[in-house]
């Protein structure tokens, strides 16, 4: 062989050489290109279910399991890159039917079709707590091969929500079969995925019943709360006028108010001490209470607004703490149906050999001064003359008669007959004129 | 006045309501006064019609041209769940856009293109500048099948003035070849190639990002018959594929599929790697019984020149291919930009570790861009318009 040819056949074993490192070495790069592409790609479809886990933790507090749901549906099928996802719930509780309650189906999907389908998970199916894997190549057992009919997809994953240690529903993901994209329709690590969020899901579950013990308990505290404050309200009203209430709770006081015109009215028991004397304490409180709840009952009733009880005398003012021009009519009408309310109560009383009260009632009618004093057990109080005289009209009355005065005699003397009494001498403050009044029976 | 472009998106899940938004965020991002020409297109889990009428409910008058896309980019935006929606509206002056479509493709692509051809050239075009031609990628059919680009654009570029800048992309749905759509004149159609020729004082600049480089010998295409390669070097084609890559035992059969890529290099044979001067095809499905590959074209007829190519791993070629674009419009007013970017090389699919879209975002700057996801590319290769796999094509508009 000529140096020429050796030279030639020498540099074509080189080039050989060369063109098979270069083969061996593209070889390799290539096989390696393919295992990355593969594992690139499943990396970025667990990355994409990070994602759905990542916004279901950002869910808000406020949420409810409806929009929850909804949004998970629509969430896998969009990240996974399905043609359709949905949340089943049990139709009941603890059976083994499942509707698809939230169903995110698009593109050709038969979305309405299947949207009413109920899902029969079998038994075992039920009582493994593992999700199946349904894909247009596999062999495919009974209840693989009824999700696909039912579902209406040749390639799908239907997968356990557990909560608590329960199923409490299932995913279902399904895809057509990719032509232009290689791998099956469903991967194993969908199941990954789709477990990842089911423990999620739990978690945000026990966050949202959490949520509404607490809220029940907020109602509950707060219809107690509520309960106390009606409560607190009406044992305020007890002692005050509503006005003066309203007033109290806006202001934090009290102004005293001038009445130009008011009718104030005494009633006190005839002999009470001497009474008291010849009863149990215990009876003799009974006794008071049953004839102040009747006498409550009546002022009530014609708008009179009871001051005080002083021992046996009970002490009530017309005209207050809402100013009303027959404050005197109103009073008078009051204190007849006390007297009779009394008179008929001795009757009773006598006829079953019981101790019984006789009862003095007093009014008079003028200016009076109203406000709350002191800062422990505070009450509405009346102050000034007409008060002084009133209590006068009392004690110078006579059992089971109405004794009034002059000033409230001008006020009410066309609605009632009177007996006049005439001047009489009151203490400290001269004489002064006296009616008993009796109902007009004419 | 300047032309202005705006451009918007949506993801929401009512099509609608996502068309809708994307229209008023375009009208407010490009601060529009006045709507010219828009650009759409929507995912293929929208209802298409529904879409048009969110776009209509803001932009009633304005032409439009677009339709169903695998996803959409923006300059600020990604997303290929098939919920989302672009529109990009253009306000000018000096620019003019005229709408032209055929259907019928799915019957015979060669026609379809010569027809629109015929359109286009009927037209008389003032001024012609610069197309771009999208069309419905799938035909719709049991079993699914493609509608081919290669005769539709060798039909079609005989009408068109010689050397027009010219760019494409086949409109997909998704994965599944699902029904598509194209909507020109108000009209929701399937089956068509619309085209929208750009006339006036603008120029289009095109550069293709393939992201793939030669990784063997050139191998000889021996049989063939349309997309099906049967033979290579007179062996069974998935045997000398399969030998490349390392034997059944490194890599399953099965994952050809739209991975295996084969490439032609138009220019010098044996000169530097020039990306612009390549065409690449991409392994649609493989046909085990007869050991041969369905590419997604019927050009690789008996006698072509092929390599096995592989993909880069890093985004380190963006920047600089788009710089020297850039670079060429510098003493131009470049103000916009469209990127044509193949389904398969978003990153859920592409599986390389970044995210091909977002590169081209940061190199194409502070031009607004918008985009969306194709089937198949279209881009000038060598002297002729060349469908294209696995690739980018990246084109900006500049005015004089």
């Amino acid at each position: 062989m000529s140096s020429t040819e050796d030279k030639l056949a020498l540099a074509q074993k080189e080039i050989n050489y060369y063109k098979e490192r270069l083969k061996k070495l593209s070889s390799s790069y290539m096989a390696l290109e393919y295992r990355t592409a593969d594992l690139s790609k499943d990396v970025l479809q667990m990355s994409e279910g990070l994602k759905v886990i990542a916004e279901l933790q950002e869910v808000d507090a406020d949420s409810n399991e409806e929009e929850l749901f909804d949004n998970l549906a629509e969430s896998i099928n969009v990240r996974l890159k399905m043609d359709v996802a949905a949340i089943l719930l049990p139709v009941k509780e603890g059976k083994l039917d499942f509707n698809l309650r939230y169903l995110k189906g698009f593109g050709s999907y038969n979305t309405e079709g299947v949207r009413e389908k109920i899902i029969k998970v079998p038994k075992r199916v039920f009582a493994s707590k593992e999700g199946v894997i349904v894909n247009k190549e596999d062999e495919l057992d009974p209840f693989q091969e009824y999700l696909q009919s039912e579902l209406e997809i040749e390639n799908l994953i239907f997968s356990p929500i557990i909560h608590n240690g329960a199923i409490m529903g299932y995913f279902f993901a399904g895809r057509r079969s990719q032509l232009l994209q290689k791998g099956k329709g469903i991967l194993p690590y969908h199941r990954n995925i789709l477990d990842a969020i089911g423990g999620v899901v739990s978690t945000v579950q026990n966050q949202l019943e959490r949520q509404q013990v607490l809220e029940d308990l907020v109602a509950k505290r707060t219809t107690q709360l509520q309960k106390e404050k009606e409560t607190s309200e009406n044992l305020l009203l007890n002692i005050l006028p509503w006005e003066t209430t309203q007033e109290l709770k806006k202001n934090g006081s009290v102004k005293a108010k001038d009445f130009n015109m008011v009718s104030v009215l005494f009633t006190d028991f005839k002999d009470f001490t001497r009474f008291s004397s010849g009863l149990p304490s215990k009876e003799l409180v009974e006794l008071i209470d049953f004839y102040y709840r009747e006498m409550d009952e009546i002022t009530n009733r014609h708008g009179i607004e009871k001051i005080k009880t002083i021992g046996d005398s009970y002490m009530c003012a017309s005209g207050l703490p809402a100013e009303r021009q027959d404050h005197a009519l109103a009073a008078v009408r009051a204190a007849l149906e006390i007297r009779d309310f009394v008179q008929r109560t001795k009757e009773e009383l006598m006829k079953k050999n019981k101790p019984y009260f006789e009862v003095r009632i007093g009014i008079n009618s003028g200016p009076v001064v109203a406000g709350i004093v002191g800062i422990k057990k505070f009450a509405y109080d009346i102050w000034g003359d007409t008060v002084n005289v009133a209590s006068r009209m009392e004690s110078n009355g006579v059992a089971g008669k109405v004794n009034i005065s002059a000033s409230t005699y001008e006020l009410v003397k066309d609605y009632f007959e009177f007996e006049h009494r005439g001047n009489i001498p009151v203490k400290n403050k001269g004489e002064i004129g006296m009616y008993f009044v009796e109902p007009n029976l004419g | 006045m300047q032309t202005k472009v705006g451009i918007g998106h949506s993801n929401q899940t009512d099509s609608f309501a996502a068309g809708k938004e994307a229209s008023e965020a375009a009208i407010s991002n490009g601060k529009i006064e006045r709507s010219d020409f828009a650009m759409i297109f929507c995912g293929g889990k929208h209802d298409p019609q529904e879409f048009l009428n969110g776009v209509n409910a803001v932009i009633p008058d304005c032409e439009k041209a677009g339709g169903t896309s695998f996803g959409i980019i923006t300059d600020s935006f990604i997303g290929y769940d098939g919920f989302e929606v672009g529109v990009t509206i253009f306000s000018s002056d000096k620019i003019k856009f005229h709408v032209f479509a055929q259907g019928a493709l799915n019957e015979n692509e060669f026609q379809a293109g010569d027809e629109l051809g015929k359109q286009i050239s009927a037209a008389g075009i003032d001024d012609p500048q610069a197309l771009w031609v999208f069309y419905d990628s799938s035909k719709n059919q049991n079993p699914p099948m493609l509608n081919f680009a290669t005769p539709l654009f060798a039909a079609l570029e005989p009408h068109l003035p010689e050397g027009l800048p010219c760019a494409g992309g086949g409109f997909l749905a998704d994965m599944m070849l699902s029904q598509c759509y194209q909507i020109f004149n108000n009209e929701v159609v399937s089956q068509h190639a619309v085209a929208i020729m750009i006339s006036g004082d603008c120029v289009m600049e095109t550069t293709i990002l393939h992201g793939c480089h030669p990784c063997s010998d050139y191998l000889t295409v021996t049989k063939a018959e349309g997309p099906v390669v049967f033979e290579i070097d007179g062996r069974p084609a998935v045997d000398v594929v399969h030998e490349l890559l390392g034997g059944s035992e490194v890599v399953d059969v099965k994952d050809f599929a739209m991975n295996v890529t084969l490439g032609i290099n138009r220019g010098d044979k044996f000169g530097e790697f020039q990306e612009k001067d390549f065409a690449n095809r991409l392994t649609l499905a493989v046909d085990e019984p007869n050991k041969a590959l369905v590419m997604f074209e019927p050009d690789l007829t008996p006698g072509a020149e092929v390599q096995l190519m592989r993909r880069n791993l890093e985004p380190d070629y963006f920047d600089s291919v788009i710089s020297d674009v850039k670079g060429r419009l510098s003493e131009l007013n470049p103000f916009f930009s469209f990127y044509i970017n193949c389904g398969g090389r978003a990153r859920p699919f592409s599986g390389v570790n970044f995210e091909d879209a977002e590169e081209v975002q940061k190199a194409v700057g502070d031009i607004p861009l918008a985009g969306f996801y194709s089937g198949v590319e279209v881009a000038r290769v060598g002297e002729f318009l060349q469908p294209l796999d696995w690739t980018g094509v990246l084109c900006f508009l500049a005015e004089r």
